[in-house]
């Protein structure tokens, strides 16, 4: 039988444990807005000490000696992308000359991948790009679709990818005109799924799945992954999309901001869309060709 | 207790510096050692249950900070495994590195499955994938690497108790 002492230290201790608990979840009960301001409060307050001999985020103390180490090397990459500038006002004038328009739909703004770390939701990146972006646009690799540039802090912004619960995207199966949302599920790290499409969506293993331009982010025709395989849901009568993407998590250095700009002159895209087959068609010429 | 507070700092330090800097790098598949669970272990083994509890929250709340969407959930998590620790503790011989890695394990996984219902986005049919994928292998990395970590600073400071403790 417990001693009076130890009986009394237990319930002490569940009541810590209790109001914890409590103050936890009256957090986790509050809206959003509520909770970044109770972090923003802390974080100047309760943990202004911690913030500043460590700091945390893009604001940490061994984040400011790279950060430090990575302006020497902006400061060499402006210099190149002067000389870049150069040769492509020279580029223009050029095509001027010769009447040649053009094609690109997307103005690009390059950025460098300075780090990379888990939140809670998925997966993102702090990247640091060379002039101005506005936070809200897409950003992709040489390879597809990344994600898109969530917010800035300072000159680093941070790049909610495809791996994050936060993301979604419109996307269409480029053989088969098919769309629909485009979504990483936590329990498979590796794919992204399109939930939620009917049963007779056509979808066939290694179809190219593109962004398909609706919403307000990321521009249509930008390649995101293939089609691994189609599945029942087995939350609904509908059918889940499982897709392969084209870019691979750990390995994004080099990333481009994509901002879509108006046709000028003559717009012809230089790897113009196939038009959609009707199902059990064959696949169409170009297929993959085109990449922002 | 100054050389506590002093030596708790350091170690917070530490933890703080490996989950931005060396962290990403140890990651399998994606899944990294959660040292922050593992000091608050070591506090709850240490200085018991209240301490455990409280510190467990505070600790909670400061990485919460950095990712104020999920304000709440570690806070939760760690001053949960603080309780349970505290209470195991009295039964099991933590001076055993067998023992004491088994019970970090449970501790961390017990932690991991309190927030599997925030990371799955409250959809049950996940939370048995979320689970199995980070929740098992976070708590299993952390178990097999933290006590190594630890053997290895105890070997390389001469140091048998870092943070003091009853054992």
């Amino acid at each position: 039988m417990p001693s009076r002492g130890a009986a009394q230290s237990a319930r002490r201790r569940l009541v810590i444990w209790l109001i914890c608990a409590g103050l936890s979840g009256l957090l986790l009960a509050m809206p959003t807005g509520f909770r970044s301001a109770i972090a923003s409060g802390l974080e100047w307050s309760l943990f202004l000490p911690v913030r500043a001999v460590i700091g945390w985020g893009g604001r940490s103390l061994l984040l400011s000696v790279q950060n430090r180490r990575l302006t020497r090397e902006l400061a060499s990459e402006r210099l190149e992308a002067s000389r870049l500038r150069d040769a492509g006002r020279e580029n223009q004038t050029l095509r001027r000359l010769l009447g040649l328009q053009a094609r690109a739909a997307f103005d690009l703004q390059p950025g460098t991948v300075v780090g990379r770390s888990i939140d809670w939701r998925g997966e993102v990146l702090w990247v640091r790009f060379s002039g101005s972006v506005q936070p809200g646009s897409a950003v992709a690799s040489p390879d597809g679709l990344v994600g898109r540039l969530a917010r800035l802090d300072g000159s680093l912004g941070l790049v909610e990818t495809l791996w994050h619960t936060r993301v979604a995207v419109s996307v269409r199966n480029r053989r088969s005109g098919e769309q629909g949302i485009l979504r990483w599920d936590p329990s498979r790290p590796r794919e992204l799924t399109i939930a939620d499409i009917p049963v007779q969506a056509d979808f066939r293993p290694g179809d190219p799945i593109v962004t398909s331009g609706m919403g307000e982010i990321f521009p249509k025709g930008i390649f995101v992954g293939t089609v691994l395989k189609g599945e029942d849901d087995p939350r609904n009568q509908l059918k889940l999309v499982r897709v392969r993407p084209l870019v691979r998590p750990g390995g994004i250095t080099e990333l481009v901001l994509l901002r879509e700009r108006p046709p000028e002159g003559d717009a012809t895209p230089l790897y113009p869309e196939p038009e959609p087959t009707a199902p059990g068609g064959t696949a169409l010429p170009g297929e993959g060709a085109a990449r922002p | 207790m100054a050389l506590f507070v002093a030596r708790l700092v350091l170690t917070l330090w530490a933890v703080l510096t490996f989950r931005l800097t060396l962290g990403p790098s140890l990651a399998i598949a994606g899944v990294q050692p959660d040292l922050a669970a593992a000091l608050v272990f070591y506090i709850a083994l240490a200085r018991g249950a209240t301490f455990g509890i409280i510190g467990g929250f505070l600790m909670g709340l400061l990485v919460d900070v950095d990712h104020p969407l999920g304000l709440g959930v570690s806070s939760l998590a760690w001053s949960t495994m603080s309780l349970v620790v505290s209470r195991l503790s009295e039964a099991i011989d933590t001076r055993d590195p067998v023992l004491g890695s088994f019970l970090l394990f449970l501790a961390v996984l017990l932690a991991e499955t309190v927030k599997v219902p925030f990371i799955g986005g409250y959809d049950p049919s996940r939370f048995a994938l979320v689970w199995l994928r980070w929740s098992l292998p976070t708590a299993l990395y952390t178990a097999v690497a933290v006590p190594l970590l630890v053997a290895g600073a105890h070997a390389v400071m001469g140091e048998k108790r870092w943070l003091g403790g009853r054992s």
